[in-house]
């Protein structure tokens, strides 16, 4: 071989390997190990005392919503709490991120994330179709800035695409649909939902001290209208509404985008979409990084997540820069940053006892925050702890009808302030699904647990303490809950009974409520 | 964002405490907000332009008050002239549903991190009667730009119950105007109800030491307010069926005549703020065949709440407001609509102690300038507190640990009106 096409060869695999090499690749223990130092830093410097490490009790019950977005089966958190090496979180973190529970339940949360307005009447039904695409690109591991171009580029006549890479079925044409198709709701949508910037106030006007201008609003629109009927000029153009001002489609900043000579109808969406996905955006890796971040622990690192472009002073930029630089350089592997994020010692922090005003540690996130359950999560669980399968049951519309009435009725806006109302705690007190699962006789758990020969009431309330909270009772809970069930048992059936009022107890808890 | 709730430490240490809560001294005042959601065509409505191109097909009928004229599709409530007052010169600059909606509702501009509380709120924590079993605040068929609407930084014991929401429902009718789940199951005795909420208030307690979380607080307050409302009298004004069916038909035999009628109910019950929500004013096509029926449905029930409330002797401590986000554009579009307006629009007052027969302000030839006394939301809000009797420069703190005022401080009240 001579030397100059060694050279050749040389180069051409160094290119291969590109900025995107299996070396340059961030591990997700590196990438916690940086978060720990970041946040230690902080930490320290505002003199903060962290919460402690949470238990494996608190750590099994929090990985699970949080992965998979439901509470663990009593086996599941059985096996876990009696593993005793001491890589177990890691393993059991690799293992649910691998899961398709964990692309199901991710695949909801991006649809909230990417299109807020299909948990509205209006758009509700195009739900199921978006989460079964995103479902099973997650599934396949698609990388984030591939399913952003996916749903960006879909076809406008909702066919799937030739390539190779589109899923097995679905395609995300609930997007175009969601917005009702308009150049100006497009806009907007995918001004935030990718890029973390609201341009929603700039369509109708400019502000006094906002970053983006009316026209901006409509240069960025005007990706998303059709071309004349030559499909020829230079950009797409769009008119502002309630005004006769033409403006041409522009990108609101740097890199500068080039048009194909002839437009085709979707030719705008795919040239936004190149820009977006770019390397050199400046908001779109950030945005991902702090979505992902705020669904694991409530908050983002910059608030509000709407609005990246702020110049807020009081957030981890710092961090969110370098989280969203690992991204990059991992591909945008978003297993990777779940893996990462979970791994940290701030997920794992216990939500009780620091030593410092609340609004502080926030802010640093100097102990784990509760959050409230997505219906989702509240239903899937609810499942689980009643001792009916965890899988869930897509293929029977009628199960799937009963779980979108309960979700919608219990939709919360954002995990860390949720609101329960007056309206959903009586349904949980006294309505149909709480009354079902706590039937003595036809609830797995309980026939189980009150049927099963020799065992006492202790052993039958530590059985429901367990199963739904993934712990033991207190000395001082098992008191009073087993005095309670042994003062009722004069006969089987009241003893049934009496462990099924524990259980309607236990349902009806905040620390069944929430993720904590 | 704003995790901490506000009010201090009160207000986030969950049920237990809340009883204790500082709130204000009961009162027998309470407000009724008739909420036209969509941006009413209040040109269509209080301030007709007859003789102008703007003015569109609708005539004009009198009052008993001069120069109080108005739609002559307001026919019962062209009858009370006299206890009414018209602000003719409300003006904003917000014209997008959501950001107007929350600035009606709280008097402030959606601004960064801080929960402004609704006025609904404001009015529970300053005057409501902490006593009630009912909520103070009770939100009727709520249009989806008031999600989210609630206690703000007062924390969530002052947010609404809302019942017939849209959210839940997109086309709630009359017979949703009802509580669900306000009992308990068959099967489960009283007895067995009472020792499971003791049981589970011991778990509370424990859950709650050391935890300052919002998610906390709203879950074990709801759960609270839950309960104080399943007693058997407060879940009482609820029944609609026991109203006479003569006095349910004037009301209007639809979701907002029903839930004005509901709204009497409650308010008879001491509840201090009830909103009732008439959506469908978003009339950016054929508004003037929508505005129609529209008004026929208002007309109705607004006109027999005030009968009602004054054959109860309760007019005079029931201020009620006839308000919407924004009015729509005096030039009819090609669509025979209206778009948003947020420059010159009206609203309507009525009860309490609103001084009526009175028309505030004035709006050129053209409807589209406001050409006397300018009216500001925040001015309305103020006028709202001071007929309450609450201070509209009082102070609040806020999530972002600063004070807030319950009115804007720029705001200054209608005096006229008062």
């Amino acid at each position: 071989m001579n030397t100059a096409r060694f050279f050749g060869w040389s180069l051409a695999i160094l290119l291969l390997l590109g900025s995107r090499a299996q070396a340059d690749k961030p591990t997700a223990t590196a990438l916690a190990a940086q978060i720990d130092a970041y946040l230690t830093a902080r930490w320290k410097q505002a003199g903060l005392q962290p919460a402690e490490r949470c238990d494996d009790a608190t750590f099994v019950r929090r990985i699970y919503l949080g992965l998979v977005g439901r509470i663990p089966t009593i086996g599941e958190a059985r096996d876990f709490l009696a593993d005793t090496t001491t890589d177990k979180r890691e393993r059991l973190i690799d293992r649910l991120v691998a899961s398709n529970a964990h692309a199901r339940h991710m695949a909801t949360f991006w649809r909230r994330t990417w299109l807020p307005q299909t948990d509205t009447q209006t758009f509700a039904s195009l739900t199921d179709d978006f989460e079964q695409w995103a479902a099973e690109r997650l599934q396949a591991q698609a990388p984030y800035d591939q399913l952003v171009r996916e749903l960006l580029t879909v076809r406008s006549d909702g066919k799937r695409q030739a390539s190779a890479e589109a899923s097995g079925g679905a395609t995300p044409y609930s997007f175009l649909v969601a917005s009702e198709r308009k150049p100006e709701n497009l806009a907007a949508n995918t001004a935030r939902a990718f890029l973390g910037i609201n341009l929603d106030c700039a369509q109708c006007h400019d502000h006094p001290f906002a970053r983006w201008s009316r026209e901006q609003f409509w240069q960025t629109a005007a990706f998303f209208a059709l071309p004349d009927d030559h499909g020829s000029g230079a950009a797409l153009q769009i008119k502002i509404a309630e005004t006769e001002r033409l403006v041409s489609a522009a990108v609101l900043t740097t890199p500068a985008i080039h048009w194909p000579e002839q437009l085709q109808a979707d030719t705008g969406r795919a040239v936004l979409a190149k820009w977006i996905v770019s390397p050199e955006n400046p908001y779109f890796a950030k945005n991902g990084v702090n979505r992902l971040w705020s669904h694991y622990f409530g908050r983002g690192l910059v608030e509000p997540l709407d609005d990246l472009s702020s110049d807020a002073a009081d957030n981890h930029r710092a961090l969110l820069d370098a989280l969203a630089q690992a991204f990059l350089d991992s591909g945008y592997d978003l297993q990777l940053l779940s893996r990462a994020f979970t791994q940290s010692r701030a997920y794992q922090l216990a939500s009780v006892g620091s030593n410092q005003a609340a609004s502080d540690e926030q802010q640093l996130f100097a102990y784990f925050a509760t959050l409230g359950l997505s219906g989702e999560q509240l239903h899937d669980s609810l499942q689980v702890v009643g001792g009916f399968p965890a899988d869930r049951h897509d293929l029977q519309p009628e199960v799937m009808e009963e779980r979108r009435r309960f979700v919608t009725q219990f939709y919360v806006q954002r995990p860390a302030d949720a609101q329960r109302s007056i309206l959903q705690s009586l349904t949980l007190m006294n309505g149909r699904d709480v009354q079902e699962l706590t039937d003595a006789a036809a609830t797995p758990l309980l026939v189980a647990t009150a049927q099963a020969p020799f065992l006492d009431a202790r052993t039958q309330v530590e059985t429901l303490f367990f199963a739904a909270f993934s712990r033991k009772p207190t000395a001082e809970e098992a008191a009073a809950f087993v005095a309670y069930v042994d003062r009722h048992a004069t006969t089987p059936d009241a003893k049934a009974a009496a462990l099924a009022d524990v259980f309607w107890v236990l349902l009806n808890s905040t620390e069944f409520n929430t993720n904590h | 964002m704003a995790i901490g709730l506000g009010g201090g430490a009160g207000a986030l240490s969950g049920w237990f405490n809340a009883l204790a809560d500082d709130v204000g001294k009961p009162s027998q005042q309470s407000v009724i907000l008739l909420w036209l959601a969509g941006g009413a065509s209040t040109i269509d409505l209080w301030d007709l332009k007859p003789g102008h191109a703007n003015g569109g097909p609708f005539r004009e009928i009198n009052t008993p008050v001069a120069g109080m004229r108005i739609s002559e599709h307001l026919p019962q409530l062209a009858a009370w002239g006299a206890d009414m007052a018209i602000v003719r010169s409300l003006t904003s600059k917000e014209g997008d549903h959501g950001r107007a909606t929350r600035f009606v509702k709280t008097g402030y501009l959606p601004q960064g991190a801080i929960h402004f509380p609704a006025i609904g709120s404001l009015v529970a924590h300053e005057i409501g009667n902490r006593e009630l079993d009912l909520p103070n605040y009770v939100s009727v068929a709520r249009s989806n730009n008031s999600l989210g609407l609630g206690g703000g930084f007062l924390g969530p014991q002052y947010s609404p119950l809302s019942i017939a929401e849209r959210a839940q429902n997109a086309t709630p009718s009359a017979t949703d105007l009802k509580v669900s789940n306000l009992s308990r199951p068959e099967k489960v005795s009283a007895t067995a109800q009472s020792d499971r909420l003791a049981l589970l208030h011991d778990l509370e307690v424990r859950f709650a030491a050391g935890r300052t979380s919002p998610v906390v607080a709203s879950l074990q307050d709801a759960h609270r307010r839950a309960t104080r409302m399943m007693k058997a009298e407060a879940a009482a004004a609820f029944d609609l069926d026991s109203e006479p069916d003569a006095l349910r038909d004037r009301y209007g035999r639809n979701l907002f005549g029903q839930g004005c009628l509901l709204a009497r109910r409650l308010v008879e019950r001491g509840v201090s703020f009830v909103e009732v929500s008439l959506d469908g004013w978003d009339t950016h096509d054929n508004n003037f065949e929508r505005v129609k029926g529209l008004s026929t449905t208002l007309d109705a029930a607004f006109a027999t709440l005030l009968t009602d409330l004054r054959q109860r002797g309760l007019l005079e401590s029931t201020l009620i407001l006839c308000l919407s986000e924004f009015g729509r554009t005096p030039k009819i579009n090609g669509g025979v609509g209206r778009d948003h307006w947020p420059s010159s629009w009206s609203a309507a007052l009525a009860g309490g102690k609103i001084r009526g027969g009175q028309v505030i302000g004035r709006t050129s030839a053209d409807g589209l300038a406001v050409k006397d006394r300018p009216v500001t939301v925040p001015d309305l809000i103020a006028t709202t507190c001071c007929a309450l009797g609450i201070d509209p420069k009082k102070q609040n703190m806020s999530n972002v640990a600063r004070p807030i005022r319950v009115a804007d401080p720029a705001a200054e009240p209608i005096k006229e009106l008062l």
